[in-house]
């Protein structure tokens, strides 16, 4: 690319990065408000609050950390903090695989670093391919906005972890709840009502198997519901 | 409590884990054909995996917190703002806490 082509194509990169970051700020608070809570659970739990706060900025997934607090004594579980890393995370891997063909730039190399901000929002967000020129940049931008409001909610809420009194935490509580489902709102605001149809079997699998086994392992019981379900189908509609 | 080298290798690993699942599935969308079976399997997944974490966290909170929920989905339909939406939802729970509690 010469001088005269990267100039346009830097002006589109800038104006979609700015238009991802401004379509996630309302997620991006629900994502600061679970960050203040993560800070001061994890300071409750007695982490240092460099730690925490490190804990958020390198790893950058709320589930995860928050499920990892139990395993979080001396000498640590290395492999078990691996695994449930793992487990808890496993839906970014669902979430590469759709957006691989919206991200991808034919001859160039994956965008390994920017992938670094994958996250439910600039998932669902991306994925409704909105109307600028350049979507590696805009997810990139999203994400951004949610790697910002999680880490400076971490930070709050270790530094002043007496800011907000016992009841006005307990209602936030309800921030992890609210995020999600205005995310699904989003994401088949646009899509038929059959497309409902997998990720309420989803659900109630989910449910149902939550009695047995812990969250993580439910989840994946309600997607490989969800996944076999939609394979009957097409099977059956190819046929 | 472990601190030091200890918390930095246990932050390390979770790093490690989270990053591989962000990059795993960009790896395996470039030899999945876009209009193979196994693609229009895996384009329903995300939602269905979204869904299950909703589902449970609904399953851990009272019925009014779930209507604080219902409302913020609502408003979001209603105005397609997803900041006013995640307010008015944090509004009622926090409001209802001190109300209530």
């Amino acid at each position: 690319m010469n001088g005269a082509e990267e100039q346009p194509a830097a002006a589109a990169a800038r104006a979609s990065f700015v238009a991802g970051f401004r379509a996630t700020l309302g997620l991006a608070v629900a994502g600061g408000v679970f960050g203040i809570l993560f800070g001061i659970i994890a300071l409750a739990r007695g982490f240092e609050p460099d730690t925490a706060v490190l804990m958020s900025a390198a790893v950058f997934a709320g589930s995860a950390q928050v499920a990892v607090l139990e395993l979080w004594q001396e000498p640590l579980p290395y492999a078990g903090l691996f695994l449930a890393a793992l487990l808890v995370c496993s839906r970014h891997v669902l979430m590469g695989v759709t957006l691989h063909d919206t991200l991808a730039r034919p001859g160039r190399r994956p965008p390994l670093g920017r992938l670094f901000v994958l996250t439910d929002a600039n998932f669902v967000l991306t994925s409704r391919k909105p109307a600028v020129p350049d979507r590696l940049a805009f997810f990139f931008g999203s994400g951004v906005a949610m790697y910002t409001f999680w880490v400076g909610g971490t930070l709050l809420g270790v530094l002043a972890p007496a800011l907000l009194d016992a009841r006005t935490l307990a209602g936030l509580g309800i921030g992890g709840a609210l995020y999600i489902a205005v995310l699904l709102a989003i994401y088949f605001e646009r899509r038929r009502p059959a497309a409902l149809l997998a990720p309420a079997l989803s659900a109630g699998v989910t449910l149902l198997a939550a009695r047995w086994v812990d969250a993580s392992l439910a989840i994946m019981a309600g997607v490989a519901a969800a996944a076999l379900a939609v394979l009957v189908v097409e099977v059956a509609r190819r046929a | 409590m472990p601190e030091g080298g200890a918390a930095l290798a246990g932050i390390a690993v979770m790093a490690l884990a989270t990053y591989l699942t962000r990059i795993a599935g960009y790896f395996l969308g470039s030899r999945i054909a876009a209009d193979s079976l196994a693609a229009r399997v895996l384009d329903v997944l995300p939602g269905a995996a979204l869904a299950g974490v909703l589902a449970l966290a609904l399953a851990a909170v009272d019925l009014a917190d779930r209507f604080a929920v219902l409302a913020a989905v609502g408003v979001y339909l209603w105005r397609r703002h997803t900041l006013l939406a995640i307010a008015t939802g944090l509004l009622l729970a926090v409001g209802r806490a001190h109300l209530f509690a």
